[in-house]
Order: structure tokens, then sequence, then C-alpha cells
């Protein structure tokens, strides 16, 4: 036998007195004259078994409940104290080995048990390239459906070019969470186990050709839309980088409208749009040096 | 019983419409029909009752004096005296008073002091009118204890509930705020089983005990307690002064306790493993708030700790936000416990403090975490064992979320089981989860 059993016992000794001094406040204490003698003898075993002290506390549980009906005055402290004592003992037993039964890791489903639903994966549609501290990264929306719900920054997964059109669907890894501007924030993750997905047609409303003033990007709404910046006044707007704002100062010169990021009074540029006409296709300029641009 | 032989109830019927106006008096009468008028009871001139909704409501009339007082817990009675819950409980008293079980009186507390005397010279020492009025409140405890240390459960029917919420109320409005709680808890004795409800009078009356030792001047109250017993306001000057700390959230919860709203943000410390808790208490009367949560790393430049057991409570006062990395919470998790014999340390130095608040928040790095059937548990290297609660959303999500063993931390409030110890989960914590939104899961929005 090992010494944890004879601890368990004790334990579980300790908690079926506990049990019943509760049954006995429980039912009132008029109905515990009749449990007196048993009590009485329950704490002479336990000083018997070395714990003399809590032995004490029930023979004056006995003794306040010992004549029918007890006393007002004596029963709820007797009874009080013995449970508070049980109590605090039971906590310095060191009994902690795992219930009998068979257990499985957390991952393994029980046999027979409810079918369980594991987190749905994230959807996430990247945007545009960004510099950042720790390297060029990725501005991506995870989407909602086809509400743009959060803006996220990804480490760069792949060689396809998938602004806008494509969704990165699987796992994130949780990398930062940096403010932005005076009240917002942006985290940074990691793809993993990912596959990527073409977006639906209709979950799009931007129209590279027709840009319009607050347009939402989604057609679930959000926080990406389109705006036009003040030239003049760069400061005004929260940007993730200071390289940004210096891209877009040089890039001003070809259009003023941005993707940008829009949470209440917060505006954080993310590209700038270039739009196209008859015989020349959208792009999209990347704030990081240099403000390359693609066709979109 | 006759409430209309009363002088204050006995034009109350004529002059009902026109105290609470046309809206209020017709729906009152119509909760009233209903049947919406619960747990009548009468004490001497006092009637309670609650009137059932979405959220019940309490009210108090007093007819024992010429002029009627009138009290409800409702929004609207802050606007108009005669709510629409006061029209109801006066038309069940006026004409079906049979309705209402007759019950002893609370004693009656003395009048309040007058507020002049806060003024006199070196007033730290309690006014004899306070100290009355508190030595009323505790007599009206003793009456509760020993009606329920003699009936037991069985003693809290529905006819008690009206008048336990005026005993509580009464006990609190004496700044004797964890007895109050306790007497407020015994409402919903419904829901309590039998070893709650153990627990619940073990603790009132140890309570009891120790405020009235403490009023008595037998005992100095150890000021670590004096916060949860008597409801003890702290200034800002006997605040601990701290600095320089780096913080995040871990956890948030959102309780209320009858009286107050209030909403925890639990917030570790990067480089100790140290828990604080930053909490906003908004009384309930005066609406709801909804505090702004923390999501990146918060450089506390001036704060201040009150006195209490851990996790120890902190104000705010100066504070930068800056970003919140993988490795701040890869080197706070290394300072977390990784083994069962700590929590039970834990444990039984909170059980040393009997009057600490109820709950023991602790984190937990375990080597595993086990099922069976629906028991889930947490072990750590020598197969010590403690017991978890979880949402069974957290059951289905968290395998396919969690890292290796030790690059996670469960949060939540430790407590002793029927066998062992219990974990109620709150949120688990990792550097490294598969899991898109931040360290903590669940998610912690909306953020400040």
């Amino acid at each position: 036998m090992s010494d944890v059993e004879p601890m368990q016992e004790v334990a579980d000794r300790l908690r079926r007195l506990e049990d019943r001094l509760e049954r006995l406040l429980a039912s009132g204490w008029r109905n515990a004259w009749a449990e007196a003698a048993a009590l009485a003898a329950e704490g002479e075993a336990l000083a018997e078994a070395g714990l003399p002290g809590l032995g004490e506390r029930l023979a004056q549980v006995a003794a306040a409940t010992g004549s029918a009906p007890a006393s007002d005055g004596d029963a709820l402290p007797a009874l009080a104290m013995a449970l508070a004592a049980t109590r605090l003992l039971r906590a310095r037993l060191p009994a902690d080995a795992p219930p009998p039964g068979a257990w499985a890791p957390l991952s393994a489903p029980a046999p027979g048990a409810r079918k369980r639903t594991s987190a749905p994966p994230d959807r996430v549609v990247p945007v545009c390239r960004v510099p950042h501290a720790e390297g060029e990264l990725w501005a991506c929306v995870r989407l909602r459906g086809a509400h743009a719900e959060e803006l996220l920054l990804l480490q760069p997964t792949g060689e396809r070019r998938p602004w806008l059109r494509h969704a990165l669907e699987g796992s994130l890894c949780w990398q930062a969470r940096h403010p932005l501007g005076a009240s917002g924030d942006y985290q940074v993750c990691t793809a993993v186990n990912h596959t990527w997905a073409d977006l639906e047609p209709d979950a799009l409303l931007l129209v590279p050709n027709d840009p319009r003033k607050d347009q939402l990007i989604f057609s679930g709404g959000g926080g990406l839309r389109l705006v036009q910046l003040a030239p003049d006044d760069l400061n005004v707007y929260a940007w993730l980088h200071p390289a940004m704002m210096e891209a877009a100062r040089t890039a001003l010169q070809h259009s003023q409208w941005a993707l940008a990021w829009v949470e209440g009074a917060l505006v954080a540029p993310l590209a700038l749009l270039i739009p196209g006409g008859l015989f020349r296709r959208s792009k999209l300029v990347h704030l990081v040096p240099g403000a390359p641009a693609e066709a979109l | 019983m006759e409430p209309k032989a009363h002088p204050a109830l006995a034009d109350l019927g004529g002059r009902l419409r026109e105290l609470a106006g046309d809206a209020a008096y017709t729906a009152g009468r119509d909760y009233m029909k209903k049947g919406l008028v619960k747990q009548g009871s009468v004490a001497g001139t006092k009637a309670y009752a609650s009137v059932a909704g979405s959220t019940d409501y309490r009210v108090t009339i007093d007819f024992t004096a010429d002029e009627l007082k009138v009290v409800c817990t409702c929004p609207a009675h802050r606007r108009s005296k005669y709510c629409k819950h006061v029209v109801a409980v006066s038309c069940l008293l006026l004409e079906k008073p049979e309705q209402f079980t007759a019950v002893d009186p609370l004693p009656e507390a003395p009048a309040a002091p007058k507020a002049a005397a806060k003024k006199s010279g070196t007033p730290r020492k309690k006014a004899p009118e306070t100290v009355q009025m508190r030595a009323a409140g505790l007599e009206t405890v003793d009456r509760l204890l020993a009606e329920l240390a003699a009936g037991g459960l069985m003693a809290l029917g529905p006819d008690k509930a009206a008048l336990i919420a005026a005993a509580g109320e009464l006990v609190r409005s004496l700044k004797l705020r964890r007895l109050g709680n306790l007497i407020m808890r015994l409402q919903r004795a419904q829901d309590l089983s039998a070893d709650q409800f153990a627990d619940l009078l073990v603790d009132l009356w140890l309570t009891r005990q120790a405020v009235g030792a403490h009023l008595d001047e037998r005992v100095a109250l150890d000021p670590k307690v004096a916060v949860d017993l008597l409801g003890k306001t702290w200034r800002d000057e006997e605040l601990e002064s701290v600095t320089g700390l780096q913080l995040f959230e871990i956890a948030y919860t959102n309780e209320n306790d009858g009286e107050f709203q209030i909403e925890t943000a639990y917030l570790a410390e990067v480089a100790t493993g140290a828990v604080y808790a930053d909490k906003l208490i908004t009384p309930m009367k005066i609406g709801t708030s909804t505090k702004g949560r923390l999501r990146h790393l918060m450089l506390l430049d001036e704060g201040g700790l009150y006195p209490g057991a851990a996790p120890r409570r902190i104000k705010v006062r100066r504070m930068r936000r800056a970003p919140l990395a993988s490795e701040h919470v890869a080197r706070f998790l290394d300072q977390t416990p990784t083994t069962v014999v700590e929590l039970r340390r834990l444990l039984v130095e909170r059980l040393g403090e009997p009057f600490g608040p109820p709950e023991l928040p602790v984190l937990f790095r375990p080597a595993a975490l086990v099922a069976q059937g629906d028991l889930v548990g947490a072990l750590d290297r020598a197969s010590q064992f403690v017991e978890l609660t979880m949402p069974e959303k957290w059951r289905s999500e968290l395998p396919g979320l969690l890292p290796e063993a030790g690059r996670y931390a469960l949060f939540g409030l430790l407590e002793q089981a029927g066998r062992g110890l219990r974990l109620r989960c709150l949120s688990v914590i990792s550097d490294a989860m598969q899991w898109g939104r931040g360290p903590v899961y669940p998610d912690q929005r909306p953020g400040r």
C-alpha cells in the first residue's frame, strides 16, 4: 500500500464527517439530537486516530445537541466550529490522486460522448504589404461571413499575390498585439495549416475603377473602407509604421484614394488605390519603401 | 390584519392614481391582477413584497407614521416614487391583505446621526448613534441565525424572502458589507444545496462573531479584511504605492451582488507572475457601466495597492500602452505554479483568513489535461490531480488550440471539492495557442 492511500482514507473520512455536519445544519438542530451519540463516538474515534482537537469539537457538538430539543445558544457555534475545523484539516491533507476510472487525454473523445465541434477555422483576406519592426508583413482583415471584423498583420506565406481576391483559411497563431492610434490596436499572427480559397464574387464591393468616399470594401461591412486622404495633413492618420507615411507622401501624386482601416475616429491607411480607366487596370500601391504598385 | 385601519393607508386607494399617474397606475393594477406580486409579508407596520418580471423588484411600504414611505428597487422609482411596482403591491395590500403573511417585525434601527456630528473636531471615533445602529443590525442577524439554525433550509420558505431582503438591506446600509451580502444570498434559497446552505450559515455565524468582537472593541480588526467585512473605503494615501510594473489582462469577470456591479480585470505581472485585480464597482442604482478592457501591455507609471489578500486589488493612476508580444507571455508563464502541492499551499493559506474574499484566483501550468465522461481534470508531473470546471464549448475547442504542456496556464478560482481540489476555469493563457485572437482564451473583446 502506498503512503497516499491512508492519506486518502483520512481525507474521505473527513469528507463524510463534513457531509454529516452539513446535513445537520441544513435540517436544523432540532433534528440533531438523534445523532448526538454517533457524533460523540466519531469524536472519540478521531481523537484516538491522532486528531484530538477535532475530536474535542465533535464532543462539543454532541453535548450541545444531546438533549431534545437542543439549546438555542450552543448548537450553532459548536456545529460551525466543528465544520470549519474539519474543512481546514482536510485542506491540509495532500490527497490529490485522480479519482478512480479510465482517464484519457482531453483531446480524445470519450466513448459514447456527445458530438463535440472544434473551433471554426480563421478566414483572413490579405490586403497589401506593410513595413513592420519585424520585417515586411501582410496587412489582412479577418472575415466573419463577409464582414471585415478585425485588422491583423500576417507573416507572409507563399508566393502568390492574393490581395483582396483570395482568402486564407486555417489556424492562426498569435504573436503580438500593438496599440494603434489613441484607442485602436492590431495583432500580428502567423498562419498554420492553412489553405487558399477564392473569395465569393459577391463578398467584395470594391469597384476599383469607380472609387467612392467611405465606400465599404466588403459586402458585410466592417472596418475596411476606401477613404480620400488629405495630402497636407498626413499626421492625422494612424500609421502602422512611420515608413508608411513617407511612402504615402511619395505616392500621393498618383492617387489620394486609400484602403484604410476605420474604427470610430481612427483611420489607418494601409495602401493606396490608383483607379483604372478604359484601357488601364487599377493598381494597388503598397506603402513600403519604394511604394511599388501592382495591378489589382 | 386590516391595513386600511392604519391612518397612512386609509385614503391611499383614492389617491393612488393621482400619485402614480395614469400609466403607472394602470400597469401596476395589471401586474396585481396577473398575480405578479410575490412573497408578500407584513412585519408590524411595514409590508414587503417582490414583483416578478424579467427582473424581480422588491417593494417596501412603511405605514408607521401618518405619511406613507414607499421604496422600490426598480430604476423608475428614482424618478417617481409611485412606480407600477409600488402600485401593484399597494393595491394588493389594500384589496387582498390576506395574501400577505404576518411575520415578526425587524428591530427598529435608531435614527441616523446628524450630519453635523461629522464635522466636529476629532471625529474618528464612531458616534454612539452609529454604534447603536450597528448593534441593532447585529440583533437582526442574531434573530435570523437563530431561526435558520433551528429550522434549517426549511426555514427559508418563500414567505421569508422579502423579509430577508429587507434584513440584508438594513445590514448593508449599516456598512456591515459581508453580513449583508451573505444575507442577500439567502434569498436564493431555492437554488441552495444542503452544503451551500451549511457553508452560508457557518460563514454568517463566524462573520457575525468577528464583527461583534470588533464593534465591542474586544479585538482590533485586521486591516486586510476590513474592506470585505465592514465595507471600508480606502483613501488614496492609505494605498501602497507601486510603479514600473508590466501588466496584461488575463481574465475578466462581471458580477453583481444585488447592490453593486463589480467588474474585475485580472492583471498579470510579466516579471513575477503575480496577479492583481483591477475593479470597477458601480452601485446598481446608478445603472451599469462597462469597464474598458486591456488588450495590450500596460506600463504602470503610478498605481496603488489596496490592503488585502492576494490577488491584491490595484488602482491604476497613470499608465502607458505598449505592444504585448508572445515573449512577454512566455516570461510570465515561466513564473506560474506547476504543482498541485503549490495550489494546495495557496488554498490552506487562504483558509487561514476566514474573512478574505471567498474566491481564490490561481494560475496552474499543468502537465496534461484529462477527461473521463463529463469530468475534466488537470495533472501535474507527479500525476497529482485537480478537477476542472469549464464551459462545454471550451472542452470541444481547447484540444485543437492548445500547444504542448508547459506552454499554457489555466487561470481560475480554486476551491475544495468533494474529493481533492477544484479549479473553476476563467481563462487559458498561452504564448503559442493556435488562436489568432490574443494570448488569452476565450476572447477578450471589447478592448481599450
